[in-house]
């Protein structure tokens, strides 16, 4: 009941708070994306160890964004962050081909868990300023999506240039808005 | 997949030859920044970084650089044998082998410094990646190797210079032949000289090494570092002083670039020249004609600065022993201004100062080369 009216409350005169994680391989680029979502600009970054936690605005929407390192040993740490998490944006780094399957066994691996039953999840094929690198569509096939049992949708992006993000954070904040 | 298809016992014995390797002396300090403690590598690369510098390699891209964590990776068999064929040691005398031993770059330039080392190939062996990373310490392994004394004394001359390696490209694709007997007479007259070099200088074996590293590159590889060379801002054998200030021109946020770029190749130019007059009078050096050899600094100031760029784009044109004479005498030369030794000795810290000197204008540029004009008045 509480919920419900905080819930209520927030919709009328808050802001909602979205708890958002984003995942990915090590070197996808989710460090990069996240500050040039937070801050529209882009830091040299360091590979994350364990995770980040950064907030930001987009539209009527807070996101907050949980960056989590994507090396092997802290994938097993994923499904920690994925408890009570409204969407997960998974990245993919696409110039890297050699690794696609394994990126594929990993996002399958999240939409199975059943904390994201309800998450949309929002795959942006990142890197595409590089010359070379894999379309959103063959990066959609070597994923597998269309077998993915949540509701996702993928966006080419560059975290560098900036391009393509906020077409994705549109879909995302459609979906959040609409689910509530 | 085999990442994840891998036994366990597997993955923990990669992970124990990891650490193992990770504590050997040559891989105890970041492959790049020469400091810290790394924790992670670029398996394709072959060599050990830290956390920063393995940023930096990510931001390069796959293509260049695949970087794993040593405590948070999962290894493959495939990456286990590339780190384990190459190592610090190897990577780097691929890649930094027209750079002197050690170098670490300045804090705030680490970026361009491994962006210039790995992207543009800029201190790199000429060729392209060897299959088997075991042939590049081959001649190293036998530093003392059967030379004859005359060519000996060439390599010991050619070594003594901090930058030697683009010298001794010079001097031996330039010949091929034996060092002519000029060549020789020129060591002797600049050998006390030559002597406190060495003994200044690093560890003589190392450079011997890298000297006969180059000795047996054929002459088409020596062309195609000719326009790299000529490239270079520097010009030829200054290549490696250059690449603290040429880094500092590209990079927007230093003030005053144009100048000190422009000084920078001045002095390239100054500098190339007053080793060729010396060198050819290596013999009239002897005598205190000062009137001569200030027209020797004047006119051979005009020639080689024109001439200079036939060095640097074919190393066909003919240059007779007196051509070759001059690479080999500079280190002498230089010496002999004693206050340059930081130019040799040190590139980061010698160089660092002339450079933001120069930039300050033509006073401190002028003060700069007092002792170089000193020697000729």
């Amino acid at each position: 009941m509480g919920m419900a009216f905080s819930s209520l409350w927030n919709s009328l005169f808050g802001q909602k708070e979205l708890k958002i994680c984003i995942l990915g391989l090590d070197n996808a680029g989710k460090t990069t994306l996240t500050y040039r979502m937070k801050l529209g600009s882009v830091i040299a970054s360091a590979p994350t160890i364990g995770s980040t936690v950064e907030e930001f605005e987009y539209k009527n929407l807070k996101f907050i964004l949980f960056d989590v390192g994507g090396q092997t040993s802290l994938r097993a740490s994923w499904s920690t962050y994925l408890a009570s998490t409204n969407a997960v944006i998974f990245v993919i780094d696409s110039t890297d081909r050699a690794r696609t399957q394994l990126a594929r066994q990993e996002l399958h691996r999240v939409a199975a868990d059943e904390q994201v039953s309800k998450a949309p999840i929002l795959v942006f094929a990142n890197k595409q300023d590089v010359m070379g690198s894999m379309t959103p569509a063959e990066v959609s096939d070597s994923l597998a999506l269309t077998t993915l049992p949540v509701s996702w949708h993928i966006q080419g992006c560059s975290a560098l240039t900036g391009k393509g993000i906020n077409d994705g954070l549109d879909w995302l904040a459609g979906k959040l808005g609409a689910s509530s | 997949m085999s990442r994840v298809s891998q036994s366990k016992a597997q993955t923990e014995a990669n992970a124990k030859i990891l650490r193992a390797l990770v504590k050997q002396p040559d891989n105890k300090m970041c492959a790049d920044c020469k400091r810290n403690d790394p924790r992670w590598a670029s398996w394709n690369l072959g060599c050990f970084l830290c956390i920063r510098c393995s940023g930096i390699h990510r931001s390069m891209g796959t293509h260049i650089s695949k970087v794993k964590s040593i405590d948070l990776d999962i290894w493959t068999p495939e990456q286990m044998a590339s780190i384990q064929a190459w190592g610090n040691k190897r990577a780097n005398t691929y890649w930094e082998a027209h750079l002197k031993a050690g170098h670490a770059p300045p804090e705030h330039k680490v970026e361009a410094f491994i962006r210039s080392k790995y992207d543009s190939r800029r201190w790199a062996k000429e060729g392209p990646l060897p299959n088997d990373p075991s042939v590049l310490d081959g001649p190293g392994a036998t530093p003392s190797a059967p030379v004859p004394t005359a060519s000996s004394s060439t390599s010991r001359s050619a070594a003594a210079a901090p930058p030697p390696k683009v010298s001794a490209i010079d001097l031996l694709g330039g010949d091929p032949s034996p060092a002519p007997a000029s060549t020789s007479t020129s060591k002797v007259a600049s050998n006390a000289q030559l002597n406190n070099f060495l003994d200044d200088g690093p560890p003589p074996a190392s450079k011997v090494r890298s000297l006969a590293n180059v000795s047996p590159t054929p002459p088409s590889a020596l062309h195609s570092s000719a326009p790299r060379k000529a490239s270079g801002g520097g010009g030829g054998l200054f290549d490696l002083d250059w690449n603290d200030p040429i880094p500092a021109a590209t990079s927007p946020t230093s003030p005053g670039t144009g100048v000190a770029s422009t000084t920078a190749n001045i002095k390239a130019d100054i500098l190339s020249l007053f080793s060729a007059p010396r060198a050819a009078q290596s013999t009239a050096a002897v005598s205190p004609s000062t009137a001569r050899n200030n027209i020797n600094g004047t006119f051979g100031g005009l020639t080689p600065s024109f001439g200079r760029l036939d060095l640097g784009s074919s190393t066909t044109a003919p240059p007779p022993p007196a051509g070759a004479d001059p690479w080999a005498a500079v280190p002498a030369g230089q010496q002999s201004n004693g206050s340059h030794d930081s130019i040799w000795g040190d590139m980061t810290s010698g160089m660092a100062a002339p450079a933001k000197a120069g930039t300050g204008g033509t006073a401190p540029q002028k003060d700069a080369f007092a002792d170089i004009w000193g020697d000729f008045k």
